[in-house]
C-alpha cells in the first residue's frame, strides 16, 4: 500500500516541486510519467526515502517514511523497498552472490544461499552465481538488480527507467518480468519514466 | 556476509594498493621490533656478564678492548699481565674477590680459558654431567659447545693457538680431556671450555720451546695478534727463572666497598705494567657508540610507519572515490551511516593489523639469520623472545595509524549524500 499526500521538496538554489498525490492499493502497479525536468527522480528518491520531504507525507504499508529517524528509515528501506536503478550498480568487489547476501545482510534479514539460487533461477542467471557483477552483460546486470530488489519480499519496488536504454522486444520483457517479480511478492510497483511506451501496459498513471 | 568480510573483500579487491600499504607497514614494523630484539639481546648479554665485576685488570692497550675480551670474550686480549703484579693487587684490602683469567688457545673456534671454581661459582653454572675439572688438561665445557661441537664427557681434543678460528697451529702435544658439562646458563659460561690456569701456562710451554725457532717465522702470519708477543716475553720470563711462564691474561675484580672504583684503577693505571678497565663505563661506551646507529634507524622506521599511514589513508581516500556510488548503493539497501562508517574503519585497522603481523613474523626471520650470522662468527647465541612487551606498544601504535588514516575517509562515508550521489551517476 502506497499513499502519498501533499508532498513538496525543493533544492537549495534549485527548482521546487509539488507532487500530485498517488494512492496504491495493496499490489496495485503504478506509472509516474513525466518529461526531463519535472521532478521524477526526486519524486522517486522520496518515495524510497532517499530524501526527506520538506512538506507531506508517505505511507507504505502502516508507516509514514516522513516520520522515521535516519536509522530506522535505512532499515525500513533495507527490509521494505526495492529500488532498480536506471544504470545498475553492484559493489564491485563481490561477486553476483556475495551482491545479493549483502542485501539480505544489510536488511538484518537471515543470508540463505537457497533463496539466492532459486531467484537467479528464475531470472535465469543459473551460471552467473560466482561472477563478478563487472563481467556480466548489460542485460544480465538489469536482472540482477532486479533479483536484488525483490530479494528481501519489499513492500514496494521503485523503478528508475528501467526500459529507457532498451529496444522494444527487450523493453517488453523486462516490463513483464518486473510485473511478475512484484506480483510473485505481491508488491507495489512504481515505475517512474519518460518511456511513452509503458503507457498501454499500465492502467494507473500519474503525470507530473 | 558481514562487515568483516565486506572490509576483507574490498581490500582484496585492490590488490595493487593494498599490497603498497601492507609492504609499507611490514618494513615499518620489522624494523622497529628487530631494534627491540636487538636492543634486549644487548641489554641482556651485557649486564648478564658483566654483573658483579667492578673492575677489569689486563695489560696495557684499549680499556673496552680488555671488557670485551676477559668479560664477552669477543675481542682479542691486549696481552699478558705478571701474575706477581696481580697477586699484589689480589692482597689489596679493598678487593673482595678476584678472579684470574688466562686464555689464549681455542677448540673449534671455542675459548679454552683458564680460571679456577670462583669463576664458575660467579655465574651461578651448575653441572649438568660430569664433574669441574681437577688436574692439568682437564676441562669442563659450556653447553653450546656440547651441543654445537658434539663433545661429550670422555671425549678428548687437541686446542689450536689463539683466541679465534682455526688460525693457530694445533697443540698436539697435550690432550684435553671433557670432564664434565654445564647447564645452559645464558652467559659466557655457556661458550667457554674452562680449566685451570696451569693447563693453559703448561700448553704453551711446550708450543714456545717447540715454536722457538719458527716463532721468527710465523710472526708474519699472525700478524695483529697480541699474544704472540707476549709468548715471547713469557718465554724469556721462562728462561731466566727456568719455570713456567707465570702470567695471567686478566683479572675479574670486586670491590669491598665503592671506594674501590675511586682508588685503585688510578693507582694501577700510574703505577703497574697493568690496566684497569671499568666495565660499567666502557660498556656504557660501547652503548653510546652503538646508541646513535640505533636512533638513526628508530628514526628511520618511525618514518617509514608513518609513510605507511599516508599510503593506507591515500589508498582509502582514492577507492573511496571510486566506491562512492557503492556506498550510496548500500545506503538504499539498508545499510545506516554507522555501518559504511564501521566498514571503513575496519579496513584501516584490517591492513595495519595484517600488516603488524607481517612486520612480525618479518622481524624473527630476520632475527634468524642474524642469530646464524652472530653464532658462527662470534660464538654467541641469542635468545629470540616470542613477544616482547614494547611489541605490544608497536601493537597499539600500528593500530592507531591504521585508524587515524581510515577516520577522514570513513567521515567522508558516514556523510555521503545518497541522493545526490545516486542522481550524479
Amino acid at each position: 500500500m502506497l499513499k502519498t499526500q501533499a508532498l513538496q521538496f525543493g533544492y537549495t538554489n534549485g527548482p521546487s516541486f509539488e507532487f500530485p498525490d498517488i494512492q496504491c492499493e495493496k499490489g496495485e502497479h503504478a506509472l509516474i510519467l513525466g518529461k526531463s525536468g519535472k521532478g521524477k527522480t526526486t519524486l522517486l528518491h522520496l518515495l524510497g526515502g532517499l530524501l526527506k520531504a520538506q512538506k507531506g507525507s508517505i505511507q507504505i504499508g502502516d508507516t509514514d517514511l516522513t516520520q522515521l529517524s535516519t536509522n530506522k528509515l535505512d532499515q525500513f528501506r533495507g527490509k521494505h523497498i526495492g529500488i532498480i536503478f536506471q544504470k545498475s550498480h553492484f559493489v564491485s568487489a563481490l561477486t553476483v552472490k556475495d551482491n545479493l547476501r549483502l542485501a539480505q545482510y544489510l536488511a538484518n534479514e537471515s543470508q540463505e544461499v537457497g533463496s539466492i539460487r532459486s531467484i537467479l533461477g528464475e531470472l535465469d542467471l543459473d551460471g552467473k552465481l560466482n561472477k563478478k557483477t563487472h563481467k556480466l552483460s548489460i542485460g544480465e546486470q538489469q536482472r540482477v538488480a532486479i533479483a536484488r530488489a525483490v530479494l528481501n519480499q519489499p513492500d514496494i519496488i521503485l523503478a528508475d527507467e528501467p526500459t529507457s536504454s532498451l529496444d522494444d522486444e527487450n523493453c517488453e520483457a523486462v516490463i513483464q518480468l518486473l510485473k511478475k517479480q512484484a506480483s510473485a511478492v505481491s508488491a507495489n510497483l512504481v515505475i517512474v519514466t519518460h518511456d511513452q511506451r509503458l503507457k498501454d501496459v499500465f492502467s494507473k498513471q500519474i503525470i507530473l | 556476509m558481514n562487515l568483516l568480510s565486506l572490509s576483507w573483500k574490498n581490500l582484496a579487491a585492490k590488490p595493487l594498493s593494498t599490497a603498497l600499504s601492507l609492504i609499507l607497514l611490514m618494513l615499518g614494523v620489522s624494523i622497529i621490533s628487530l631494534l627491540l630484539l636487538l636492543d634486549k639481546q644487548l641489554q641482556n648479554t651485557f649486564d648478564k656478564n658483566v654483573r658483579g665485576i667492578d673492575m677489569v685488570v689486563g695489560a696495557k692497550g684499549s680499556p673496552l678492548q680488555v671488557i670485551l675480551a676477559s668479560v664477552y670474550h669477543i675481542d682479542s686480549p691486549t696481552g699478558n699481565i705478571p701474575l706477581d703484579e696481580a697477586e699484589m693487587l689480589i692482597q689489596n684490602p679493598l678487593v673482595e674477590k678476584a678472579i684470574p683469567l688466562a686464555y689464549g688457545d681455542n677448540f673449534e673456534g671455542y675459548r679454552i680459558l683458564g680460571t679456577d671454581s670462583s669463576y664458575v661459582n660467579h655465574y651461578g653454572g651448575e653441572l649438568a654431567e660430569g664433574e669441574l675439572w681437577e688436574k692439568d688438561f682437564e676441562v669442563t665445557i659450556g653447553s653450546l659447545i656440547a651441543e654445537r661441537v658434539g663433545l661429550t664427557v670422555g671425549s678428548t681434543f687437541y686446542s689450536s693457538h689463539g683466541v679465534s678460528g682455526n688460525m693457530g697451529d694445533v697443540h698436539e702435544d697435550n690432550t684435553y680431556v671433557v670432564k664434565g658439562i654445564f647447564k645452559p646458563s645464558g652467559t659466557v659460561l655457556d661458550q667457554l671450555l674452562i680449566t685451570n690456569v696451569s693447563s693453559i701456562w703448561r700448553a704453551h710451554e711446550h708450543s714456545d720451546e717447540d715454536e722457538d725457532e719458527k716463532e721468527e717465522a710465523d710472526e708474519n702470519d699472525h700478524e695483529g695478534e697480541d699474544e704472540d708477543h707476549d709468548h715471547a716475553e713469557g718465554e724469556e720470563h721462562e728462561h731466566d727463572e727456568d719455570e713456567p711462564s707465570e702470567e695471567i691474561t686478566a683479572l675479574l675484580l670486586k670491590f669491598r666497598s665503592p671506594l674501590g672504583n675511586v682508588t685503585l684503577p688510578r693507582m694501577i693505571n700510574e703505577n703497574t705494567s697493568m690496566q684497569a678497565a671499568l666495565p660499567a663505563i666502557e660498556v656504557n661506551r660501547l652503548i653510546g657508540l652503538l646508541g646513535i646507529g640505533i636512533e638513526t634507524l628508530r628514526a628511520l622506521a618511525m618514518a617509514i610507519i608513518v609513510i605507511s599511514g599516508i599510503s593506507v589513508f591515500i589508498s582509502l581516500f582514492n577507492s573511496l572515490k571510486d566506491r562512492k556510488y557503492e556506498l550510496a548503493l548500500m545506503r538504499t539497501m539498508g545499510a545506516s551511516r554507522g555501518r559504511l562508517f564501521v566498514m571503513i574503519i575496519l579496513e584501516g585497522l584490517m591492513l595495519a593489523v595484517i600488516g603488524f603481523l607481517l612486520g612480525y613474523v618479518f622481524s624473527r626471520v630476520g632475527m634468524m639469520f642474524m642469530h646464524s650470522f652472530v653464532a658462527t662468527n662470534y660464538k654467541y647465541e641469542f635468545v629470540t623472545e616470542a613477544f616482547l612487551p614494547e611489541e605490544w606498544i608497536l601493537l597499539g601504535a600500528t593500530l592507531l595509524i591504521g585508524l587515524l588514516a581510515a577516520i577522514i575517509p570513513a567521515f567522508q562515508a558516514y556523510n555521503t549524500d545518497i541522493s545526490e550521489t545516486l542522481a550524479d551517476a
